[in-house]
């Protein structure tokens, strides 16, 4: 059975259909064909965005690093090899160049600084999340970057410690060590958050 | 180890995060892109070919230049010696020097106006270079029959060589003859040619003084009926073969950078009608080889303008990389009906497939020549062409590629616009070249495909056969 993919306009797309469309897109944007090159943007921007969100502090900054993502893209777009999905190709140079734009940005330096003074455990705990998406990206923006990047890195994007120790240019007990730390933290706002909510309901 | 439930549901959750940009993320990124490819392989062939043109017009123009000041009749008249070699018989000497110059005359006067003014050169000579001439070549000349006789012979071979001059059609030599004649009162226009004829018409003057008058009222006479033969020949159609060769594409649009091969309209394959909205692919194709061969006509309206028509046979070609040939036949659902292919090719980069187009094409051509120094034209016009066949591939929106005689239209309009120098009248080559540029005003394609049309630019060469 075929996966089914929405498109703006709410029309069915099969997902190997889409990626024919997506790779026929970025052919055109190779021959510098401007159209294509907005459409291959109106195609990513959003979902883009979001990831670039959720490594900054602000929707000005997320676009800072959206829109040096993008000249990225197009400027190594013949580096793509046309094997795996484009979206994921461009979601790691959106990454790669968030962790860019906190590294040289004074705003995240303070916060960017790593220590490996103490080891902590990483909990089993596992909360109902009863946030919305937009409510538990303000939570994951509320972490120092330093947790806030590596949560994201390894919880969300899915980059083992040993790869984030790569990219950050840490060691990847630290890597663990930091996540461990902003996991307790954010289920810790979780269940407040939780809990308030609770409270507030009780109260109506 | 701790379960990745929580970190499964945070991944989750942020799978859903989607914010809209600011249009002006867009734009900056706009701004850093690389500008748009505005060169054209044909603006660089048109580059190209002008500086051709320009090339030869300084070349012809040097080499006129040049060959003017090669002979003067009053330096020769006032220098008998150099001519009455001292060295044996004067006599036969003088005679030789002659034949030379008429022979080297013959050489450097390609057409026949220089001849045919020397043949009635009298009518040109200065009298105070003739009296000049007459002293010098008086000498040589002292009583001496079997040398007039000799010089009598070459003259009247000379004249049997311009008489057959005068009588061959050269449509260029003629009108510049006109032009010619128009000038013989120009004393500086007199060729080397005509001071040698002067000097030999003057030698045998005293013998021959009548009977060269009624020769040259005869020729006069000549003269005019050419004149009317050539300007009979104007109103006539010159018959030439033509061939050209060059590269040609397939655009959706005169600067468009890419072809669109898609459908623009609801279609699908096999039954199967796809949910997706109208969507128009862009397929680029890269050029490819053109050739051209056939037959022109061209007539001069006026002293500028000529017209041109004839029927020439096109092939024309670009490229496009497609997926591997699938031999299955297929069913192509239109709007209307519905078109069944015996194989197709499904998307990909793995066959480089060349998109080929037979064509018959009738130009109807207007021809500028904006000086009759210049031996170079413009030209533009209609073409009407009749599509004889094609191979070329069309984009379903499923991701295949097919072909159909009927989704061609076989009819259409061009307009074509080039120029050209005519070589004959700077070499002693008869045949014109030129660049053409064609833009098919009418699509290949029918309705509901996207339009399509085919520019090619093609040097061509021209040799005329008949007259």
């Amino acid at each position: 059975m075929s996966v089914q993919r929405s498109c703006k306009t709410g029309c069915q797309y099969t997902e190997s259909r889409y990626m024919e469309q997506t790779l026929l897109l970025i052919k055109q944007c190779l021959l510098n064909d401007r159209a294509s090159q907005k459409q291959l943007y109106n195609q990513y921007a959003e979902v883009m965005l979001g990831v670039c969100f959720r490594y900054t502090k602000s929707v000005a900054d997320a676009e800072d690093v959206l829109q040096e993502g993008f000249v990225r893209v197009f400027k190594n777009l013949h580096q793509y090899k046309q094997e795996g999905e484009p979206g994921a190709w461009i979601r790691r140079i959106m990454v790669t160049t968030a962790l860019n734009y906190l590294k040289r940005n004074a705003k995240y330096q303070y916060d960017l600084a790593f220590d490996n003074t103490v080891m902590h455990p990483v909990t089993d705990e596992n909360p109902e999340i009863q946030l919305s998406t937009k409510e538990l990206t303000s939570l994951i923006q509320q972490l120092p970057t330093g947790y806030q990047t590596i949560f994201n890195l390894h919880a969300v994007e899915g980059y083992s410690h040993v790869e984030i120790g790569g990219l950050l240019g840490i060691s990847d007990g630290t890597s663990r060590s930091q996540y461990a730390r902003a996991r307790s933290l954010l289920i810790s706002w979780i269940k407040k958050n939780y809990s308030d909510n609770k409270l507030q309901s009780y109260a109506k | 180890m701790p379960s990745e439930g929580f970190e499964n549901k945070v991944r989750e959750k942020m799978a859903e995060l989607a914010l809209s940009p600011a249009d002006a993320v867009w734009e900056k990124v706009e701004a850093t892109l690389p500008p748009k490819d505005k060169s054209r392989p044909w603006f660089i062939l048109l580059i190209f070919f002008v500086l051709m043109t320009a090339g030869l017009i300084w070349l012809w123009q040097n080499d006129v230049s040049r060959k003017k000041p090669s002979f003067d009749s009053t330096a020769i008249a006032k220098q008998p010696a150099l001519i009455n070699h001292p060295a044996g018989n004067g006599d036969g000497a003088v005679a030789t020097a002659k034949e030379e110059h008429l022979l080297l005359s013959e050489k450097e006067s390609p057409d026949s106006i220089r001849l045919s003014n020397a043949v009635t050169g009298r009518t040109i000579m200065n009298p105070s270079d003739k009296s000049s001439l007459n002293a010098g070549w008086q000498e040589g000349l002292s009583g001496d029959h079997a040398v007039k006789a000799r010089r009598r012979n070459i003259i009247s071979k000379t004249r049997a060589r311009v008489r057959s001059k005068l009588e061959a059609p050269a449509p260029e030599a003629e009108e510049e003859s006109t032009g010619f004649t128009e000038k013989t009162g120009n004393e500086t226009a007199v060729s080397e040619t005509s001071g040698v004829q002067k000097a030999d018409t003057t030698a045998v003057s005293k013998t021959d003084n009548k009977k060269q008058d009624a020769q040259n009222e005869d020729r006069l006479a000549d003269k005019a009926k050419v004149t009317l033969t050539k300007k009979q020949q104007s109103k006539k159609w010159i018959l030439s073969l033509v061939a050209g060769a060059g590269i040609s594409n397939t655009k959706s649009g005169l600067f468009q950078k890419s072809s669109a091969y898609a459908f623009n309209f609801q279609n699908s394959i096999g039954g199967q009608t796809s949910a997706a909205p109208p969507l128009s692919v862009a397929i680029s194709t890269t050029p490819s080889l053109s050739l051209a061969a056939g037959f022109s006509l061209e007539k001069a309206i006026s002293e500028k303008w000529n017209l041109e028509t004839g029927m020439t046979y096109s092939y024309q070609s670009d490229k496009m990389g497609v997926g591997n040939s699938v031999d299955s036949p297929a069913t192509i659902y239109l709007k209307n009906k519905s078109i069944i292919v015996g194989n197709y090719y499904r998307y990909g980069n793995e066959v480089q497939y060349k998109n080929s187009f037979h064509l018959i094409q009738i130009p109807m051509l207007v021809k500028y020549r904006p000086s009759s120094t210049l031996p170079v034209y413009a030209e533009a016009g209609p073409v009407l062409s009749y599509l004889l066949h094609t191979n070329a591939l069309v984009y379903d929106r499923r991701s295949v590629y097919f072909t159909d005689k009927r989704i061609f239209n076989k009819a259409g309009l061009s307009f074509a616009a080039g120029a050209g120098i005519n070589l004959a009248k700077i070499t002693s080559l008869p045949l014109s070249l030129g660049y053409r540029f064609n833009y098919s005003v009418s699509s290949v394609t029918k309705a509901p495909f996207t339009k399509q049309h085919l520019i090619s630019s093609m040097f061509f060469i021209s040799v005329p056969i008949k007259k």
